[in-house]
Order: C-alpha cells, then sequence, then structure tokens
C-alpha cells in the first residue's frame, strides 16, 4: 500500500446536464509509483482529463458528480478529506501542468510578477517576517525573484532576465509552455500532473521538454502522470501505460511490453493507426466514440470492437491480469491472444 | 525537363507582412518576412510535403503560392502559365484549379451554414449550372468523401471533427480541383480517425489525379504518404529531396535535427531516425532576421564563416538540395568535375 504514491481506485464521474446524465467517468484504475512517469493515453473525449480534475478536486460539481471510488495520495482519500485539508496536502505536495500554455498565464502580469506570487505563497523562499504574516506591504520581493529566475534558467529559457520582465504575449508557445513547467517546479512537489504539456509545440521543442521532465525524475525521484494522446511521447518518456477508451481503463502495463505486444482490440486498433517511419500500412477504428448520455452496455468498445460476442453486449469487463503487471479488461482476451 | 512536368512552379518568393503601425506617424514596426526568397517545383499528381516548426512559413508559403495571399515578390507559373499577376476574371478562373483544405475543422466551415450550403457555395461561384444539378452534384461529393447523404441537411455544430474534415475536403473537390493545398489537415484529429482521412486522401488522388502540396510538421505522415519533401526554417526551404533520400541521408543539421526528434513507438523505427541531435538556443525574430545563415544561432555543426555568409540552396545530388555552407563547400571543390549549380540565390 504505501508503496504507491497515487491509488484510483474504481473511480467513477457523472455530469448532470440538460439533456441527462452523461456517465463519462466509468470505471478508472490506476496506481503510480515514485520515481516513475506513468503515461495516461486515449482520444479526445476519453476522459484524461476529467481523471486528472478529480485527482486535483478541480472538478465543477455540480455539474459532476463524483459517484463513487477512491483518490488515495499519500495513504489519504482525496476524495473524503475536507476542502481545507485537501488544499493544504496538494499545496504541499501535488503540481499541475496545464495543457493550453496560451490561455494558461494572466495576460495583465508579467512572468515575474506571477512566479513571485507564486513563491510566496508556498513560501520557499525567504520572504521575509512581512511574508510569513501575509502584510503585502513587508514582503520581501527579492529573494523570491531570484528563485523565479533560478527556476526560468532551469527549464533552459534563454536570457531569464528578460523573460521574467516581459508579459505571456510577448512569448512563444514554447516558452509560454516552459515558464508554466516552471512554475509547477516551485514548491518541489513530489507528484506532477501534467495534462498534455507538449501536444501544442513542434518536435523539437516537445524532445527539450520530455528530457527536462527526465531529468527531474532522475534527480529528484518525483512522479508524473502524463496525460498524452501521443503513444510516441508517452514511450518516451513513462516507464507505464494506461489506455483509457470512454471512461474506462481498458489496459495497463510497462511501457515497452503494451507498445509490442498490445492485448486490448482498442489498443491495438490504437497503436495500428498511428503512422510509422518503417512504412507499415495504418489503419484507423471503425465507429465513434459512444454518446456518454446513452452509453453502450456492456463492455463500451463494443460497438467497434470485431471480437465483439453476446457477452461483451451484456456485462462491462473489469481488469484482469494477463501477464506480470500486466491489466486488460476484455471478455474476449483468451480467444484471440 | 518540359515545362508542363511541373504543376505549380514557385521562383524566389517573398512574402512580407507589413509592420504594426507606430502611433499617429507613418513609422511601422519592421515587417515580418515570413517567406523569404523560396524556390519550389511541385510535380504533377505528386504529394509534395513542407515541413517545419511553427512560425516557419509553411502556411503563408501555401497560401501565397495560390495567390491566396499577393506576393510580395517572385514568379509563380501553375500548368505553364505566369499567375503572379492575375487579377479579376483571370484570378477567379484560376482559382478553379488550386483549392485549399484548412487545419481547423471548426473555425473553417460557417456554423450557420448547412453542410449542403457550404459545398455547394463553390459550384454556385464557379459553375454555372442549374440547382437541379448542384444537387446531384453536392451527393456525389458527399459520396466521394464517404459521408452518408443526409449528412448534407445537417449543421457543423452536430458533426466530429472527422466529418468536419470530410465537408471541407468536398467543398475544396467542388470545382474539381488539380491541385489542392492541405494545411495540417489530420493534426487536430485523433490518430484512429487520421488513418481514415490519410487513406481517402490517398484514394482521391488515384481517381482524379490530384496533385497534393500537404503542409504538416508530423514527419511520420510525411514519411508515409509524400513523394517529395521540403523542410522550411524561417521562411525558407532548407532541404529538398525525394522523401526516401531525404530521410536516408539527410544533409541540413536542422533537418537531422528534426528527424531525430520523431516520436516513435517501435524499435523497427529507430533505424530510420539519424543519430540523437538536441538543439539549443533561440529561433531569430522573421522581423528581423539576420543577415548570415538564419540556423546559425542553433545549430550544432556551425563553422567560423557561418556567421557572415548566407547560405544558397545548392544541389548535393540528383533532386537533392541543401541550404548549408558545409556543402557549398564542397561543391566548390568539385566544381572542376561537375558544373555549379545554385537555386535561389539572394538578389
Amino acid at each position: 500500500m504505501s508503496q504507491h504514491i497515487l491509488e484510483i481506485k474504481h473511480l467513477q464521474v457523472w455530469f448532470h446536464t440538460i439533456d441527462g446524465v452523461a456517465q463519462v467517468i466509468q470505471r478508472v484504475e490506476l496506481v503510480i509509483e515514485p520515481h516513475q512517469a506513468v503515461g495516461l493515453v486515449g482520444e479526445t473525449g476519453c476522459g484524461k482529463s476529467v481523471t486528472a480534475k478529480a485527482i486535483l478536486g478541480s472538478l465543477p460539481v455540480p455539474p459532476a458528480e463524483i459517484k463513487r471510488g477512491e483518490v488515495i495520495f499519500c495513504n489519504q482519500d482525496l476524495l473524503s478529506l475536507r476542502v481545507k485539508q485537501r488544499k493544504q496536502l496538494l499545496k504541499q505536495s501535488m503540481s499541475y501542468i496545464p495543457q493550453d500554455p496560451m490561455t494558461s498565464l494572466n495576460p495583465v502580469f508579467t512572468i515575474g510578477q506571477q512566479m513571485v506570487d507564486l513563491i510566496k505563497w508556498h513560501k520557499c523562499a525567504n520572504i521575509g517576517l512581512g511574508g510569513l504574516l501575509g502584510l503585502r506591504g513587508w514582503t520581501k520581493n527579492k529573494p523570491a525573484r531570484k528563485t523565479a529566475l533560478q527556476l526560468l534558467d532551469y527549464v533552459n529559457i534563454p536570457a531569464p532576465e528578460k523573460i521574467v520582465d516581459s508579459y505571456p504575449i510577448e512569448l512563444s508557445g514554447g516558452m509560454r509552455q516552459r515558464v508554466l513547467i516552471a512554475m509547477a517546479l516551485v514548491g518541489d512537489a513530489q507528484f506532477l500532473i501534467a495534462d498534455e504539456p507538449t501536444t501544442a509545440l513542434d518536435v523539437t521543442i516537445q524532445k527539450g521538454i520530455l528530457n527536462l521532465l527526465e531529468e527531474r525524475i532522475e534527480e529528484r525521484g518525483i512522479a508524473i502522470l502524463y496525460i498524452t494522446h501521443n503513444l510516441g511521447v508517452a514511450r518516451r518518456l513513462c516507464a507505464r501505460i494506461c489506455v483509457m477508451y470512454a471512461g474506462n481503463v481498458v489496459e495497463t502495463g510497462p511501457t515497452l511490453e503494451l507498445l509490442e505486444d498490445p492485448a486490448h482490440p482498442y489498443t491495438i486498433g490504437l497503436i495500428n493507426s498511428v503512422p510509422k517511419l518503417t512504412k507499415e500500412s495504418y489503419v484507423g477504428i471503425e465507429g465513434t466514440l459512444p454518446d456518454y448520455l446513452r452509453p453502450p452496455s456492456g463492455c463500451r468498445f463494443h460497438p467497434r470492437c470485431r471480437y465483439a460476442e453476446e457477452i461483451c453486449r451484456n456485462t462491462p469487463p473489469s481488469l484482469r491480469e494477463v501477464g506480470e503487471h500486466r491489466f486488460v479488461s476484455c471478455h474476449m482476451i483468451e480467444s484471440f491472444r | 525537363m518540359t515545362p508542363c512536368e511541373n504543376l505549380l512552379s514557385v521562383e524566389s518568393l517573398y512574402k512580407a507582412f507589413l509592420g504594426k503601425k507606430k502611433g499617429l506617424s507613418r513609422a511601422r514596426t519592421p515587417a515580418i518576412k515570413a517567406v523569404n526568397g523560396v524556390d519550389l517545383e511541385v510535380k504533377r499528381r505528386e504529394t509534395h510535403a513542407l515541413v517545419g516548426e511553427s512560425g516557419s512559413g509553411k502556411t503563408t508559403l501555401g497560401k501565397t503560392a495560390i495567390r491566396i495571399y499577393a506576393p510580395t515578390g517572385g514568379t509563380i507559373v501553375f500548368d505553364g502559365r505566369d499567375i503572379t499577376q492575375l487579377a479579376g476574371r483571370g484570378l477567379k478562373a484560376f482559382r478553379r484549379e488550386a483549392q485549399m483544405m484548412f487545419q481547423d475543422p471548426t473555425s473553417s466551415l460557417n456554423p450557420r451554414k448547412s453542410v449542403s450550403a457550404t459545398i455547394t457555395l463553390p459550384l454556385r461561384i464557379y459553375g454555372n449550372i442549374s440547382s437541379r444539378q448542384r444537387k446531384v452534384r453536392v451527393e456525389e461529393l458527399l459520396a466521394t468523401v464517404g459521408l452518408p447523404r443526409p449528412f448534407q441537411y445537417r449543421y457543423p455544430h452536430s458533426l466530429s471533427g472527422g466529418q468536419k474534415q470530410r465537408v471541407g475536403l468536398a467543398r475544396a473537390l467542388a470545382t474539381r480541383p488539380s491541385l489542392i493545398v492541405l494545411d495540417e489537415p489530420t493534426s487536430a484529429l485523433d490518430v484512429s480517425v487520421q488513418a481514415k482521412i490519410l487513406s481517402l486522401l490517398a484514394n482521391l488522388q488515384q481517381e482524379h489525379d490530384l496533385t497534393y502540396l500537404y503542409i504538416t510538421h508530423d514527419l511520420a505522415i510525411v514519411r508515409n504518404i509524400a513523394t517529395t519533401t521540403s523542410v522550411m526554417y524561417l521562411g525558407r526551404v532548407v532541404e529538398q529531396a525525394e522523401t526516401e533520400n531525404l530521410f536516408s541521408n539527410p544533409r541540413h543539421p536542422y533537418t537531422k535535427a528534426l528527424l531525430s526528434a520523431i516520436p516513435i513507438i517501435s524499435e523497427e523505427e529507430n533505424r530510420h531516425k539519424p543519430a540523437e541531435v538536441t538543439l539549443e538556443g533561440d529561433i531569430p525574430s522573421p522581423s528581423n532576421m539576420p543577415v548570415y545563415c538564419g540556423f546559425f544561432s542553433r545549430c550544432q555543426e556551425k563553422m567560423a564563416e557561418c556567421q557572415q555568409v548566407d547560405p544558397a540552396l545548392v544541389q548535393v545530388e540528383n533532386d537533392h538540395w541543401v541550404r548549408c555552407l558545409r556543402f557549398a563547400h564542397r561543391r566548390e571543390e568539385e566544381r572542376m568535375l561537375y558544373p555549379f549549380t545554385t537555386k535561389g540565390q539572394r538578389s
């Protein structure tokens, strides 16, 4: 138990909308160990970001409702903690890199002002007695600014003295993303949730950011939940991959094994859809994501699955162990493997 | 080489966007040179890929080449005709032959127009056909892009991303063009849908003898579908070659860095990648471009002279062009053996 940094047990999240109840997360099971990056992979609308927000407690309730489940972080169930306690716990040990570098920074403050505020909030620089007492006028800004400069330098931003006084609009997408990563590193959190931090970026810059995160895992031994739809990126950074489809974790396992020998029909389809450098043929997956207001009965993948049989239409499958550290949620797995 | 082998050829094309006005004076901030002297030849029925990072001028080049933007300088020859100065009726007639498919499926369709209205608009503008014929054509086009007939009555908000892109493609095909500029048609889509759209594009190319100018930053797609590839950096083509050749033997340091950064999902793919190169340093601003090689600030193989000379695009092999001083030098040594050819020398 205690060796896991985060464990999600049977998470179920519904959204109450005008048209009815959208059963967005049906069953998410996830385990993250320290010193490890876990990739949460899936297509648009499969519930990756909702899972992340459920962990962070930033889902709007209502319309969201967490029907059941446990999110155990540092041996405490986040969902049953009181708001104040949860905030305190998350502030100390969890941090988040948002998806969109264009809208996640405040456009009317300079990078430096935003970072200094955050550093003061985290109290991780010498901010003077006034700062500790929360007296605005008596706070020391200089040490916080110095910390900000160090962090910007750490994420390989050239000429941080210049960047720290510029507004977000003056920076390119790659720069802003690196600023957000620097901000996520304030407070030295042991656990980092990265929600598609490199999706909007070019491959050369993406590689730099992945190297940076990799370094952080090695140096500080942090754990990362890396949300992405790009299997190649997940392969580079993550020790384990969780594949999600329509609100369910359908397969999980060590990265290389999972990519070499996928077991769930959806994972197979996903891997076969990626254009590869070897010029292997690639085919998509027939059909579309189900409507969450009227999800299919049984296995949610059955309308698109080649191997679907009677049992798939009636009973939702649960995760079963099929190999060392490998779990698959599929009824028919024995018949086609 | 007969002039008609190339459907589109572009010679030292420039496109600059005027800077912002400074207050009440006439002064402006420096112009942004988005396309800075590009030579490009797109052969008939080929898929020519334009790759490069964001801000390298790929989209501007694509749009300028089919006269969506007016070029600042240079010539564009389409199907043997000079279209650089076309205006009015001539330009309208040309637009039938070169169409564009856009990157963002949502913002490229009018939310207040039904699918059939979107697809008939080009038919109304260019084809003098009756409304009954138009209806038939819309159904034909929907079938071509693999959408069921009742979709013509639907509106963009009720379509998925992949379906919207199919509508965008049907609209581009409506005037039976010979060239389609595809501006990252799949970057907003999921991989399972992307594969379907890519195979649709390949089938349509076969059936309708289409030529594609494919703008993308996804090199794995390029490797799979493109015949020729041009790599752009800071408004210039830095390397151009047949795709096979480019991947097996990249010459420009930027191309090497780009190829080595492709995220891959299997070990076999590693054999098709060059050794790891990591880029550091800053990209110069397109409004304040250095007079020397634009890649100097990030180059891993730079030499002292690189900061003095602006290299020209030189041919290093048959159909393989590179804009790098290292190869310009080598060519000069070989000058005695082969006739020296340069392309796109700055005037």
